[in-house]
């Protein structure tokens, strides 16, 4: 039997009017297209990155599927319920964070701020205090004494951690999270990919994560959807990604002296030849698919023209290498 | 999903909030005197404090202190609604809460609430002296009373500002300078700054469509010793009928406004 998407979006698109003022009555309406064709699906059990650069449509997308935004065409399903038209049955199901720095009173510590929203949404009193201990120590806020704190003394990391402990009261089975690393400071960063890794992997959760950071996507996600300018463009694990784009590995030799021979190098190797010279060593760099096969020639060359060579690295492709060829492509 | 809950929340919140911002309870207990100062000073203007005895059978300071107290009751009630949506745009707290289940019109009952609760004590301390001292011993009762009252005024005007409320902002993001507008407004049809008993027929009839309007002409009856016990439980007839009328109709128009920005999205700050 088919695995069914606890996540699923099918064409998503939202454009945004908003009014260009001219002048004190003056104005037009301009409609930015946020979304144009958004489509995927995500399974009980995974982390899946959104990954793209600012503006890209990624918190527009977090915001459908948490029945915060309706769109203006496509549809969106969690657990199979339509986040339209069934958005009660979607909220009882999902956690959202959407900044990390804001989204609670700041005369509540952290404490209050969680059970007042624990009752908002509909826990019973007689659990609400016992579940919002709980979440306090699953996020470490219990751990740095900062539970009893007033939330507008927290620091950024406390915030992202409060934000994320909200998202969890419901013990929900989706999360979705919009950038929830966004500015932190590392360990905080770390304990909030670790713990996202954990609901995913050790409690089966389906978490959609959205990132403007290839590293962090490399290393959080169990699959990646690169979007750009409201249009998914490719999607896959990190390594099924960078295969896509044929692992143009780049390869760096690092010499002293002057080779010259350029001419002959960019025979072999063809014209995506570089050539970097600092404190007397030269670095030749090129990318190849298989750079196995040219390797040798290459080095024949140089050693023939009195190179002496210090060091050579051939380097895997990084997500930032994907993420240039697709939006150079888009 | 029980009103216990949502109440006891708002009623934490806001306690929490309120005993961590000291100069408010400050200004809580010395508003209604303030404001009744101010009444009396324009009183003078016009045409001294016995010749307002005279015309309208009730002292100035009586008049003017119920009237102060009255209108903080009314005006906390509905503030505390009106105003909400903007703190919380600001505080980044809006989209979770429209992304609760929470039933809106127990949300916002429990919202109103737990400001009017103080509002009895402050009706009691301030009342009590003035009204002994006019009325005699039974001034107390009729203290205990106009509190009720007053406290009831406030609650009733918890659809009233849902609909103002959900209004505004349908407008403008920034509804709450609509909602400055339509806060004197609201006060003068609601007939806290004269004697309603000396409006025309057609407005006093017209203003009662909002429910509290009706609690403060009972009020002002009873200041002047002239309620009877007919009249009492009409008005207070029409005060729970629009009540009970307007509650739903304050429900589709915060429904309607969420709906607008869900399409819209919710500014962020
Ligand atoms: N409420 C809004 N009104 C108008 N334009 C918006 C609104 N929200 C987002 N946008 C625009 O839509 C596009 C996508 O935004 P967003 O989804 O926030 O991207 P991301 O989260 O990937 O940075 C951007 O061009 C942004 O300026
Ligand atoms: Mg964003």
């Amino acid at each position: 039997m088919p695995r069914s998407p606890s996540v699923e979006a099918i064409g998503l698109i939202k454009r945004y009017k908003t009014k260009e003022r001219k002048g004190l009555f003056k104005g037009r309406t301009i409609v930015i297209e946020a979304l144009k064709g958004v489509s995927f699906k995500i399974y009980p059990g995974e982390v899946v990155g959104l990954l793209g650069p600012n503006g890209a449509g990624k918190t527009t997308t977090i915001k459908i599927i948490s029945t915060l935004l309706i769109p203006d065409e496509g549809e969106a399903y969690v657990k199979g319920y339509d986040v339209v038209t069934e958005a009660d049955m979607v909220r009882k199901n999902i956690g959202v964070m959407l900044t990390v720095e804001k989204g609670f009173y700041n005369k509540l510590t952290g404490r209050e701020n969680l059970e007042y929203f624990a009752a908002l949404y509909g826990l019973s009193s007689n659990i609400i205090k016992k579940r919002v201990q709980e979440v306090l120590e699953i996020v470490g806020l219990e751990e740095l004494g900062a539970s009893d704190r007033l939330f507008e003394e927290y620091s950024l990391g406390m915030k992202a951690r409060l934000n994320l402990a909200r998202a969890l009261l419901r013990d929900p089975d989706v999360v979705l999270l919009d950038e929830p690393t966004l500015g932190l400071d590392p360990p905080s960063a770390r304990k909030i990919r670790d713990l996202v890794k954990g609901l995913a992997h050790r409690e089966g959760k389906t978490v959609l994560y959205t990132t403007h950071n290839m590293f962090e996507a490399e290393i959080v996600c169990d699959r990646i959807i690169l979007i750009n300018k409201g249009i998914t463009v490719a999607e896959g694990t990190p390594d099924e990604l960078k295969d896509k784009i044929m692992a143009f590995r780049t390869v760096k030799i690092m010499v002293k002296g002057e080779p010259y021979r350029y001419d002959k190098l960019k025979e072999i190797v063809g014209i995506d030849l570089e050539i970097r010279k600092e404190n007397g060593l030269t670095t030749i760099m090129f990318k190849a698919r298989k750079p196995e096969e040219l390797i040798g020639d290459v080095i024949r060359v140089l050693v023939s023209n009195g190179a002496d060579i210090v060091k050579l690295t051939v380097e895997e492709p990084t997500l930032e290498d994907v993420f240039v060829y697709y939006s150079g492509k888009g | 999903m029980g009103l216990r809950e949502i109440l006891w929340a708002e009623w934490v919140a806001f306690y929490k909030d309120l005993t961590r911002r000291k100069s408010l309870i400050v200004s809580f207990i010395v508003y209604p005197y303030i404001l009744t100062l101010l009444f009396i000073i324009m009183g003078l203007a016009v045409g001294g404090l016995t010749s307002f005895g005279q015309r309208f059978h009730v002292s100035a300071i009586t008049f003017f202190l119920t009237m102060s107290y009255l209108m903080l009751t009314l005006l906390i009630g509905a503030d505390m609604i009106m105003q909400r949506p903007s703190s919380d745009m600001w505080a980044g707290t809006l989209p979770y809460i429209l992304a609760s289940p929470a039933p809106r019109v127990l949300r916002y009952l429990a919202v109103a609430l737990p400001m009017l609760a103080p509002f009895i004590v402050q009706g009691i301390v301030c009342l009590t002296p003035v009204y002994v001292y006019y009325y005699g011993v039974e001034g107390s009762v009729l203290a205990l009373l106009v509190v009720f009252l007053s406290v009831l005024a406030g609650l009733f005007m918890v659809p009233i500002a849902m609909v103002i409320m959900g209004l505004a902002y349908m407008v403008s993001e920034e509804g709450w300078r609509i909602i400055n507008i339509a806060r004197p407004l609201l006060l003068i049809l609601l007939g806290v700054y004269y004697p309603r008993y000396l409006l025309p027929l057609v407005f006093r009839v017209a203003t009662m469509i909002i429910p509290s309007s009706s609690l403060v002409e009972i009020i002002q009856y009873m200041l002047i010793n002239n309620l009877t016990m007919s009249l009492a439980s009409v008005l207070l007839g029409i005060a729970t009928a629009s009540f009970i009328l307007l509650l739903p109709i304050g429900s589709k128009t915060v429904a309607r406004w969420e709906e607008g920005l869900r399409f819209k999205g919710v500014k962020e700050y």
